[in-house]
């Protein structure tokens, strides 16, 4: 079943390509450009998985993660963080947020769309 | 890796030791300067190559959507599955930009904070060189300089270490919780 994927990450490669590998694979996505943008807009739009990097101006990624579990509505729902850092600590900070998983950029997209079909199933 | 070889020349020689020569104050302030200058320089680099890697990313991403449009008229033929694998890989290797986009910044933060020193050390010097004043004694407008030249290398100290651990854009690591 194809999802509506919330995608947040300062970089417009980055934003354009999730979108060019998700749309493939036939899910809708919604983009922000920062974490504050990211949370508005998921407060606007039910999604059904949230991808985020971790370093971004305005709201980092695990901020994000911590006020979207906050929420009622996202309690359940699949956050991945999809970042250049790779630190264990980082990721164990990113886990305990409430993120679903942590994934190290460059992503691969063929691995990508396996990972949101596993996680929002 | 090869040892770099080092030529000495008389001038050069001369140079040394004109320059042991001089002043402690003087040396001081010749470094500040020399390292002021060559930040300057290296700031507008960096910031040169930030406006070209926009620029490149932004033609790329253009071609790259513009040749998945083309490819929507193609149907399912052997070329335009072919060229769907190339555009699936394109859109791995195209994030580079955004891990060069971050060294970049790293490097302009450690350029800046190491061009605040500069401007500091100059700062000092001047202050060391200048005349007693009844207004604002010296000795006190040596220790207010003194703070900002520590103050600027402790901002110096305070570049941390960069997050971009990546060398090339092989596809980085999936972990599920």
């Amino acid at each position: 079943m194809k999802k509506l994927v919330l995608t947040v990450d300062d970089s417009t490669a980055i934003r354009e390509m999730l979108a060019y590998v998700l749309k493939s694979a036939g899910h809708r996505v919604i983009e922000a450009e920062d974490g504050m943008d990211g949370l508005q807009k998921a407060l606007a739009n039910q999604v059904d998985l949230v991808i985020t990097d971790q370093s971004m101006p305005k709201m980092d990624g695990i901020t994000l993660v911590k006020a979207l579990r906050a929420l009622p509505q996202y309690q359940r729902v699949p956050i991945l963080l999809l970042t250049t850092e790779s630190s264990d600590s980082m990721k164990e900070e990113g886990r305990s947020a409430g993120a679903t998983g942590w994934l190290v950029k460059p992503f691969d997209p063929n691995k990508l769309i396996e990972v949101v079909e596993k996680v929002t199933r | 890796m090869g040892s770099r070889k080092v030529s000495v020349d008389s001038a050069a020689v001369s140079h040394v030791n004109d320059t042991a020569e001089e002043n402690f104050e003087h040396l001081v302030g010749r470094v500040g300067a020399a390292l002021n200058l060559q930040c300057r320089a290296a700031h507008q680099e960096l910031e040169q190559t930030q406006v070209l890697l926009a620029q490149a990313t932004r033609k790329l991403l253009d071609t790259f959507h513009a040749a998945n449009r083309a490819l929507a008229g193609l149907g399912a033929d052997e070329t335009a599955v072919r060229v769907e694998q190339n555009l699936l890989a394109a859109s791995q290797h195209l994030q580079f930009s955004d891990l060069v986009g971050q060294l970049l910044a790293n490097a302009e933060q450690r350029v800046d904070a190491l061009l605040l020193v500069s401007q500091r050390l100059q700062e000092l010097v001047q202050a060391m060189g200048a005349p007693e004043c009844g207004a604002h004694p010296q000795a006190a407008q040596l220790a207010c300089e003194k703070s900002a030249v520590l103050e600027a290398i402790v901002a110096l100290e305070a570049c941390g270490n960069t997050r971009v651990r990546q060398w090339d854009t092989q596809a980085g690591r999936v972990e599920l919780f």
